[in-house]
């Protein structure tokens, strides 16, 4: 026997916009400064731009006397710090695509009915929990944590669940014959007949003859109805029965992970920004964890005021997941950013999403843990997002240490510092010391276009570290290097044996040098070469 | 109130004769080091070089840096004054793909960076050229260092009349013709002794000065 639950949130815009948990106010949301500011809660309501009315209200506004269909003067001569903000269809939309996407962790067949309700088939959900109740319970568990009003019914038949909510919310219970009394008992007017101009017509033809409630209607045969009246009416009594369906489309939860927050007040300070953040994040790891995935790249994008969206892209060179750990990345950024316009909405997307593989852990690790809170980030604060580079180790040549830990301290040091000043030693394959040396981008996504990678790209790299040769055979070189030869202005005491490099004929930098130790006055060990234009000094043997 | 006995057991005070742990040092790789320091570099903590650039004061370090670099963990240097050789890395037995070079803008960043390198666990030292250092700051490193099982070697330039910090060992390295003289300022279980010369010939035998060739080596002056 089918069994749908119809939920339906009368002020899902409303309720969705962020309120700081456990607050019930916030500092700058009462105009008068006697209220605490604990324990009063603003009254807000939405107002329908094209009508004028008020649309949605929250419980205070309801406490001051205010209901859903009233002028704006009205509601505001009832409460004078009424906070009226404007009615926005398809943020409710999103909203509502997000709850489905909480509830299908619980539920699996979930119906969307814009704006502002949803369907759930259950029966399939009963073998599950074992039971009505069960089932309820974990809903309703649900259903505290999104902090909205809802309401919800019960039904044999979507369109029966729907009618029920509207008339008797409240009402679950799996009993055939209780529901089929509250059935017969809805107004009719409360069912969706009216919503097409045909079936309002046909409405007022059934008030006309007395039939009000959907009981007196059915007892009508159903032949006869159909001769007078339009068949929208037999549709609609199909559909309450069951017979026909309506719903053809169930929600499929989104490839990505996308979310938006949107505040009740605009954030003028970063620090503020930590809590909406924090739900989205935590948002974020129920996803992931879900599918056991790591995220590398986060962008969130900062709606402002007057200004265009500020996008900040996070990546991790080692796949995170945990709200915690995203969270210390994002303070980090956070840190060295000022909003140039107060912050009305932020939308947080996963933009490279894993499979995860095990970590490899020894068990009785020999050093200890310490708090690899590491993570970096890098961040480019834009105004176009730009579109993520592909994850490439780009050192594969060169053996790499992958673990977990070090790219985490890897990412933490490159957020912070900035990636031009977090650094790896580079080795290449030629004679010349300054380009043998020298020092590359620890790339964590490495684009074609880098330009760290420009140069070195066209030398050939070291080979596998099982060929490099023995320490003992590789020429003496300097511990500190100068960027760039200088020319020679000391007195140097000369060590015996030169060495003479004479290379780059291929490419148009050729060099011929003799390189000479010397040490100079204070006792420095100098590198020094003399060239066809004098003597330089490169590099000290520190 | 604790007894005497107890305060001893804790380490809060020693007395000449205690003789500290062996395995609490690591061995720097030259035996007079290892003489005039007991031991060796003490392990897991903060110690603080003062020394010009490029009369070896590297050199003196890198068998102590290489030791940590066969578990796989990183070596760290934070704002060397001038590029680091890789050549020499390499020629150490130092992995590049095992160093990292960072060049924080302020000192507080240099700080910051040294601070995660220790904690994280996955560095076996980080040396670091910082000119300035409050006790606070050394006291949070020295806290980072045995948190993450690091050793932090710290160049502070010459040594300047400042307020000398509870660093668990000091050194003063000046150039010798053979190798570093090194003077230990400060060191916890132990009392200035004269300085000791530390011969590097064996390791480096091109970057020392033979006695006798003193008079006949070729000196290049060079006329601006």
């Amino acid at each position: 026997m089918a069994l749908w639950l119809y939920l339906h949130f009368p002020a899902l815009q409303l309720d969705s916009l962020f309120q700081p948990a456990g607050q019930h106010a916030q500092p700058n949301a009462c105009n008068n400064a006697s209220h605490s500011a604990a324990e009063v809660t603003p009254a807000v309501c939405l107002l329908d731009t094209h009508s004028l009315l008020i649309k949605q209200l929250n419980t205070a506004a309801a406490l001051h006397g205010i209901k859903t269909g009233m002028t704006l003067s009205m509601a505001c001569a009832l409460c004078h710090d009424l906070q009226v903000l404007p009615y926005q269809a398809e943020q409710e939309l999103l909203y509502l695509q997000q709850i489905a996407a909480l509830l299908y962790q619980i539920s699996a067949d979930i119906a969307l009915d814009p704006p502002c309700a949803l369907w759930l088939r259950i029966e399939p959900m009963l073998a599950l929990y074992g039971g009505l109740a069960p089932y309820l319970t974990t809903l309703s568990q649900q259903l505290t944590l999104l902090r909205l009003q809802s309401q919800m019914a019960l039904a044999h038949s979507a369109a029966a669940a729907q009618l029920l909510c509207f008339s008797q919310p409240g009402l679950v219970s799996d009993d055939p014959e209780l529901i089929r009394t509250a059935l017969t008992s809805c107004a009719l007017s409360k069912s969706q007949l009216p919503q097409t101009a045909s079936g309002h017509k046909t409405l007022q033809q059934l008030q006309a003859m007395g039939i009000i409630t959907l009981g007196q209607l059915l007892a009508i045969p159903r032949a006869e109805l159909s001769r007078r009246f339009s068949a929208d009416l037999i549709t609609m009594l199909d559909k309450l029965s069951g017979h026909r369906p309506t719903v053809s489309q169930f929600y499929q939860p989104p490839e990505q992970f996308c979310q938006s927050l949107e505040l009740l007040y605009q954030l003028e300070h970063t620090q503020q920004m930590q809590a909406p953040l924090g739900y989205l994040l935590q948002l974020l790891q129920n996803y992931l964890q879900l599918r056991d995935q790591h995220c590398y790249q986060l962008q969130l994008q900062l709606e402002l005021r007057d200004h265009p969206p500020l996008v900040l892209s996070l990546q991790s060179a080692c796949g995170e997941y945990q709200q915690a750990r995203w969270l210390t990345l994002f303070q980090l950024r956070l840190q060295q950013l000022k909003l140039p316009a107060p912050l009305l909405k932020m939308q947080l997307t996963a933009c490279q999403t894993t499979a995860r593989d095990g970590d490899n852990l020894l068990l009785f690790n020999a050093s200890s843990q310490g708090a690899a809170t590491a993570a970096s980030l890098t961040t480019t604060a834009d105004h176009t997002t730009k579109a993520p580079a592909a994850l490439h180790n780009e050192a594969a040549p060169i053996a790499t240490i992958a673990s977990a830990d070090v790219l985490r301290l890897r990412s933490l040091l490159t957020v912070k510092l900035g990636a031009e000043r977090v650094q790896q030693p580079w080795l290449h394959a030629d004679h010349r010391p300054e380009l043998a040396n020298g020092y590359h981008e620890l790339a964590l996504t490495a684009g074609v276009g880098s330009k760290a990678m420009a140069l070195h790209q066209l030398l050939p790299r070291l080979p596998h570290s099982d060929h490099l040769p023995h320490p003992d055979h590789l020429p003496l070189r300097p511990g500190l290097l100068l960027t760039q030869p200088v020319p020679l202005r000391m007195q140097l005491q000369l060590q015996p044996g030169l060495e003479r490099i004479q290379t780059g004929w291929w490419d148009q930098n050729q060099v011929q040098r003799d390189y000479y130790i010397g040490r100079n006055s204070q006792g420095q060990w100098c590198w020094a070469f003399k060239n066809a234009s004098g003597w330089y000094l490169q590099g000290y043997f520190a | 109130m604790t007894s005497l006995s107890e305060l001893k057991a804790s380490g809060h005070i020693w007395s000449l004769h205690d003789k500290l742990c062996p395995s609490a040092f690591f061995s720097s790789g030259f035996t007079e080091l290892d003489q005039l320091l007991a031991g060796g570099f003490p392990a897991h903590t903060v110690i603080e070089l003062h020394s010009p650039i490029g009369i070896g004061e590297l050199r003196l370090l890198l068998p102590c840096l290489t030791r940590p670099m066969a578990r796989a963990q990183l070596l760290v240097f934070i704002n060397p004054p001038m590029l680091i050789g890789s050549q020499m890395l390499q020629a150490a037995g130092i992995p590049p793909s095992q160093v990292l070079v960072l060049q924080p803008a302020t000192a507080q960043d240099a700080l910051w960076a040294a601070e995660q390198c220790l904690k994280s666990g996955c560095c076996g030292s980080v040396v670091l050229w910082q000119l300035s250092l409050s006790i606070a700051q050394l006291k949070r490193l020295q806290l980072c260092t045995q948190d993450g099982q690091a050793s932090l070697f710290i160049f502070r330039g010459q040594r300047q009349a400042q307020i000398s910090l509870p660093v668990a060992l000091s050194l003063q390295l000046s150039p010798a013709c053979q190798g570093v003289k090194v003077q230990v300022l400060k060191r916890r279980g132990g009392w200035p002794t004269a300085p000791v010369m530390v011969d590097m010939t064996a390791r480096w035998p091109r970057l020392s000065v033979q006695p006798a060739a003193v008079n006949t080596s070729l000196i290049l002056s060079h006329s601006a």
